[in-house]
């Protein structure tokens, strides 16, 4: 994807926190006002659609070209990509191992326990562009260090 | 592996940007190369060693150990 839908993916999450701010004005200073109340009784919506924004804002930040995407860019990507997977594997290794004890003395081993473990497992839909946007920037900074000395 | 780019710049007289320019890369791209942080792809080794007028081993040098 183009250069120009990092800069859409920044603005949309820079967008959530400016809406949660005005839940929170509602929330503080209008509790009695119908506008409150219609987006109280939505809340659920209200929560999946920040969700997908912030799914949809972070995988345009991670897609989306650089400026001058070059091979050196590529391998910047590349290496990113490998840390994260080494990441993520051992940390649900690390989390299958101590919540599937954890899980299966709570309910026991059953159905549930297996629905508790795969629904935790959503969790990295969220980790892992946040970390490769975290990563890529620091690594890109830490390249572009001699560019600006 | 070893390269001697900011020497062949030198006799050129060209700044890294205008190499940058020349084949198709960022500037940062070449001071990382001119540093040995980053190893070029054969492409680019190609296309640097083209813009010189010189062989590729001229310009790049697999190290003693390599």
């Amino acid at each position: 994807m183009p250069n120009g839908c990092q800069r859409a993916g920044w603005w949309m999450l820079i967008l959530i926190p400016v809406i949660l701010g005005c839940y929170y004005v509602l929330y503080a200073f209008f509790r009695e006002s119908a506008l409150f109340a219609l987006v109280n009784n939505n809340s659920r919506y209200m929560t999946m659609t920040l969700g997908i924004v912030v799914v949809v804002s972070l995988f345009l930040i991670c897609l989306s070209k650089e400026k001058t995407e070059d091979e050196m860019i590529s391998a910047l990507r590349m290496r990113t990509v490998t840390i994260i997977a080494y990441i993520l594997f051992f940390s649900i290794l690390v989390y299958l191992l101590y919540w599937s004890l954890d899980a299966g003395f709570r309910f026991g081993h059953s159905w549930d326990t297996i629905f508790f473990l795969l629904q935790a497992l959503t969790w990295p839909l969220f980790f892992a562009p946040v970390l490769y946007i975290a990563i890529f920037k620091v690594m890109l900074w830490h390249s572009k260090k001699d560019e600006r000395q | 592996m070893k390269n001697n780019l900011r020497v062949e710049r030198a006799i050129l007289d060209i700044t890294q940007q205008q190499l940058a320019e020349a084949v198709g890369v960022s500037r940062n791209t070449i001071i990382s190369i001119e540093s040995g942080r980053y190893v070029p792809s054969t492409v680019l080794a190609l296309k640097i060693a083209r813009y010189f007028g010189k062989p590729l081993e001229v310009i790049f040098q697999l190290e003693e150990d390599e």
